[in-house]
């Protein structure tokens, strides 16, 4: 006990006195929690477009000005030249095209057939398919009032019915995507302390020599690995209370379930980082290894984990290789409980997996860390 | 110049004894692109719904049919009441909810018109709206068909065109994204990091103490690390046209240019990390906050710029990824050629020019 | 009594032999001396005999127990002085000797007694919070040795304690050993310092991975007919 406690106090200590460290300690959260929300936002909000209009008559020009009621759409004026609007789709001065027919109203009084015809720029498909809906929107929601008015229908089963779509949105009423950002910052903050501070914290003694020292001496590794742990463990959390109250007083987000539950995982989850941490610095040879070893392994976390892309699109090995991914369990956690206020029994089966991983990985750490080398 | 084949003599032999690293740093760029392609799609397929039906009958059957036989939703729960649809956004993970109103038959045929209820699960904001939109296509549909069964048919109909990417590939978004991460990664990174490594183990010293010439030993460690960055490109590039049907319209001579500029640029940005850091954690954290995280997050890779705060669009012009992205994009699927693109070309260079200047101001003051 | 037994020691990285089958015996309370040229092999042998290396072959007995089978044994017996400097820099003297001397589980009031009077000896006491890094390496030398030697082991190993520092601190360095050796403690060192040599009972030449030479300085001397140690080093491992 006295010997953990200690290492405890040295490993402290040397914290306190790196003043880089330090600053990452204290920078790295605030800067994550001033760019993120900002910049981390897949929400389409500007839509450039442009009209190509052969018609010219009323019907065209009231379509085109019913878009100007529209937040998200930037109309970059009329023009009559197809040639035109391909060289501004090519240089990203618009994302779509809206092209209206010669004779579009008289076809359209006649009973013709005419069509628009709606290019959009499918580089970026979320913003292709968005972007389409919504110019489909406005255009058809035009279209019915058109009808109802200058159309005589011969009957009134003949009439066209409309079916409108009315939106409720739950578990984040202001449609805030930093209501999801958010606490995801949380759990990138403490992926990064438990798994990159630690990782190479151990392989720094290792490179430097001192940890040659402490392996002369009859220290047991468990003693050794949980001496290291224990201070990064408890600088996890305090990270973790930390952006809790910068998501609270900044960005009005309270925690809607219980915070000692969330604590609690919170604790298991950095356990499991910190287990990986070491296990990566032991297998290492030098800060590079265990830095590019590190820095793979959280691109993939982070990509599987649904955080920045949605799970949802993934074929199913990605999702086999999921159930092997802690970071996707503790963010369906984080989700839950922060944002739907979920209790225990919600979330037990992310809790158990998450213990059993930290089970697995810190005995794996703890066998792979090699005292006497061969 | 026999000085600087002496120092990159000695960089590759250090690459190639630290055989793992090499490993990684080689392995890693294949790894992550096929899972970025295989992996990534923003498109989402069999998206658990739940349905409460208030009137059943045969029109509500019809569009909870229209609704199951898409593609974009898997119907997993037929709830009674809206406090049952809690409890399967809890608990059965259900995306979306939909709610047909009572007597939506009859609505339909004597009001002509009628409102379907949408309930969104906005704690997820992309994947609800990306449903949001597969909704509405879906009751298009079904109104159009309705309205067709009852009238002669629209006059009226509209046509879309998905221009340079018609099946709606996700990759072709993602590429470019991880060519500019993998080559800042290993370019900018690991040249700026090895520098520091030399300097913490004293290693630096002795090689300033001799007659070579301070700029050999930085542009030593630096031109290794941009050989294997470009093989590294070379190999994403053949895996994102063979294996992900990525287009490559433009010249492929012009690509390698482009990217020969833009490592030039990522590389003098790594030596002027390098100048600055005396440690690798330090070297390391300045590379990750100021040249990792604006490409992730200010490139325009993931993250549509247009629809951030003024402040940050600006600041993403001065960070190189956001102009390369744009120049690759543009010759490979615009198949755009120099006349095009030469304005992100003289960014990049120029960004290059000043980087370096910086770096050498800052190595002569140390004399 | 032997306080170290070893008896064809090797050990292989590969193809490469970096100790061949050597074998020697150290009395209790003995100056042995490691000499040889960087790469001879010295640190190698040193780490197999404190048990922070396996042996590929042979046998060693460290303080009456097997490097192979009790390393955790020897570990609580010994000290050791690795070549490079590997005291924690961010903290301080006293935060060095405090931690060393907690894992070897010196109860806490007697810790900070020997603390105090290790520091007194080598005149250390006003540095004592001082950060190591900030102290010139002469005297990070001797804390390194001091806290090597705080948990009274049996057996000292000092790889390469004196390179780097000047020949005043040298010469502390040695009066340093002496008494910790008139103690009972065996000693063993690795240098490349020949007239250090001179310091040692008995000294063994290496070279690439074996024993050349082994016996009193007076006896190497004699039979190789020359009058200092480095000259038995020149004739004997330059030729």
């Amino acid at each position: 006990m006295r010997t953990i406690l200690i290492l405890i106090k040295k490993e402290f200590l040397q914290v306190f006195r790196n003043p880089l460290l330090l600053s990452i300690l204290i920078v790295a959260p605030m800067v994550q929690f001033m760019i993120f929300p900002f910049c981390a936002d897949y929400e389409i909000k500007v839509l450039d477009i442009v009209f190509i209009d052969h018609d010219g008559s009323s019907v065209t020009q009231d379509i085109i000005h019913s878009f100007d009621a529209s937040d998200i759409f930037v109309p970059h004026g009329i023009i009559h030249n197809k040639k035109e609007a391909n060289r501004m789709l090519k240089h990203d001065k618009v994302d779509i095209i809206v092209e209206f027919p010669n004779h579009f109203e008289q076809d359209l009084m006649n009973g013709n057939a005419t069509r628009i015809a709606i290019t959009a720029n499918a580089i970026n498909t979320t913003k292709a398919g968005i972007g389409v809906g919504y110019t489909q929107e406005i255009i058809g929601g035009y279209m019915q009032e058109f009808k109802e008015k200058n159309m005589v229908y011969t009957s009134a089963e003949e009439t066209p019915a409309n079916v409108n779509l009315s939106y409720i949105y739950w578990y984040n009423e202001q449609m805030n995507y930093k209501n999801l950002i958010v606490p995801g910052i949380l759990v990138i903050l403490v992926t990064l302390i438990g798994c990159y501070v630690t990782a190479l914290n151990l392989v720094r003694e290792k490179e430097i020599g001192t940890i040659e020292q402490v392996n002369v001496t009859p220290i047991r590794r468990w003693q050794f690995l949980i001496g290291k742990m224990i201070p990064f463990w408890i600088l996890g959390m305090a990270e973790f209370i930390l952006g809790i109250g910068i998501m609270k007083l900044v960005f009005g987000i309270t925690v809607q379930g219980s915070i000692p539950l969330l604590l609690g995982i919170t604790a298991i989850y950095l356990l499991v980082m910190l287990g990986l941490g070491f296990f990566i610095s032991s297998v290492s040879e030098n800060q590079l290894q265990a830095m590019f070893i590190v820095l793979f392994l959280f691109i993939i976390f982070v990509l599987l984990s649904g955080l920045f892309t949605p799970t949802e699109g993934m074929p199913k090995w990605a999702h086999h290789i999921n159930y092997l991914n802690p970071m996707s369990f503790y963010m369906e956690v984080i989700k839950k409980i922060v944002l739907k206020g979920s209790t225990f029994i919600s979330v037990q089966k992310e809790t158990i997996i998450l213990s059993v991983m930290a089970v697995l990985v810190n005995t794996g750490a703890i066998l792979s860390y090699q005292e006497t080398s061969k | 110049m026999k000085e600087l084949r002496m120092i990159l003599k000695k960089e590759f032999i250090h690459i190639f004894r630290d055989r793992i690293t090499l490993l990684l740093v080689l392995a890693m760029p294949v790894a992550l692109v096929l899972l970025f392609g295989f992996t990534i799609s923003t498109d989402i397929h069999n998206a658990r719904i739940a349905v409460l039906d208030h009137s059943k009958d045969s029109q509500s059957q019809a569009f909870i049919q229209k609704l199951s036989s898409s593609n974009y939703f898997q119907i997993v729960s037929y709830p009674n009441t809206e406090t049952e649809i809690d409890f399967q956004f809890k608990e059965n993970n259900i995306k979306l909810a939909i709610v047909i109103p009572h007597n939506f038959e009859s609505q339909l045929e004597k009001e002509h018109n009628t409102t379907i209820q949408v309930i969104d699960d906005v704690s997820d904001l992309n994947i609800a709206s990306i449903l949001n939109n597969y909704v509405r296509s879906v009751v298009l549909d079904f109104q159009n068909e309705y309205n067709e069964s009852i009238t002669h048919g629209e006059p009226f109909s509209i046509t879309t065109k998905m221009e340079y990417n018609s099946n709606m590939e996700s990759v072709y978004m993602f590429v470019p994204g991880i060519i500019t991460l993998i080559m800042i990664l290993v370019t900018a990174l690991m040249s700026s990091i090895t520098l520091a490594r030399e300097k913490e183990t004293g290693t630096m010293r002795m090689l300033f103490i001799t007659p070579v010439k301070k700029i050999y030993v930085v542009i030593g460690k630096v031109i290794p690390y941009m050989i294997i960055s470009f093989i590294s490109t070379i190999v994403i590039i053949v895996i994102s046209v063979f294996v992900f049907k990525m287009p490559l319209n433009g010249s492929i001579f012009f690509l390698l240019l482009l990217c020969i500029i833009f490592m030039l640029t990522a590389a003098s940005f790594g030596m002027l990390i390098s100048t600055i850091s005396t440690t690798q954690l330090d070297a390391m954290m300045i590379t990750m906050m100021g040249l990792f995280l604006p490409t992730v997050l200010l490139s325009g890779f993931l993250f549509p710029l247009n629809s951030m705060p003024m402040v940050f669009q600006v600041l993403a012009n001065i960070f190189p990824a956001k102009w390369f992205i744009l120049a690759i994009k543009d010759v490979m699927i615009k198949g755009s050629g120099f006349f095009d693109v030469w304005p992100y070309l003289t960014i990049l260079f120029g960004m290059a020019v000043i980087f370096i200047s910086i770096s050498l101001k800052m190595l002569d003051k140390r004399n | 009594m032997n306080s170290i037994e070893v008896d064809h020691l090797t050990k292989k990285f590969g193809d490469f032999v970096a100790v061949n089958e050597i074998s020697f015996q150290v009395r209790e309370g003995e100056i042995f001396g490691f000499l040889g040229a960087n790469g001879a092999g010295k640190t190698t042998a040193i780490k197999m005999m404190s048990g922070l290396l396996q042996p590929t072959s042979g046998k060693a007995i460290v303080a009456g127990y097997d490097v192979t089978t009790q390393a955790k044994l020897i570990k609580r017996n010994i000290g050791y002085m690795s070549q490079r400097f590997s005291l924690y820099n961010d903290l301080t003297v006293f935060e060095n000797m405090q931690l060393f001397g907690t894992i070897y589980k010196i109860p806490r009031t007697e810790l900070k007694q020997r603390i105090m009077d290790s520091l007194a000896a080598l005149e250390l006491t006003k540095q004592a919070n001082l950060l190591v890094n900030s102290i010139p390496l002469g005297w990070k030398q001797k804390l390194a040795f001091a806290t090597a030697i705080l948990h009274k082991p049996k057996i000292v190993f000092l790889d390469e304690p004196t390179s780097g520092v000047d020949p005043i601190v040298r010469r502390e360095f040695w009066n340093l050993i002496y008494q910790t050796a008139s103690t009972g403690v065996t000693i063993l060192v690795t240098t490349h310092y020949m007239d250090e040599a001179e310091y040692c009972h008995r000294i063994s030449i290496m070279a690439d991975g074996n024993i050349r030479l082994l016996g009193t300085p007076e006896e190497l001397k004699q039979q190789v007919g020359v009058s200092t140690i480095n000259d038995v080093f020149v004739e004997y491992v330059k030729h």
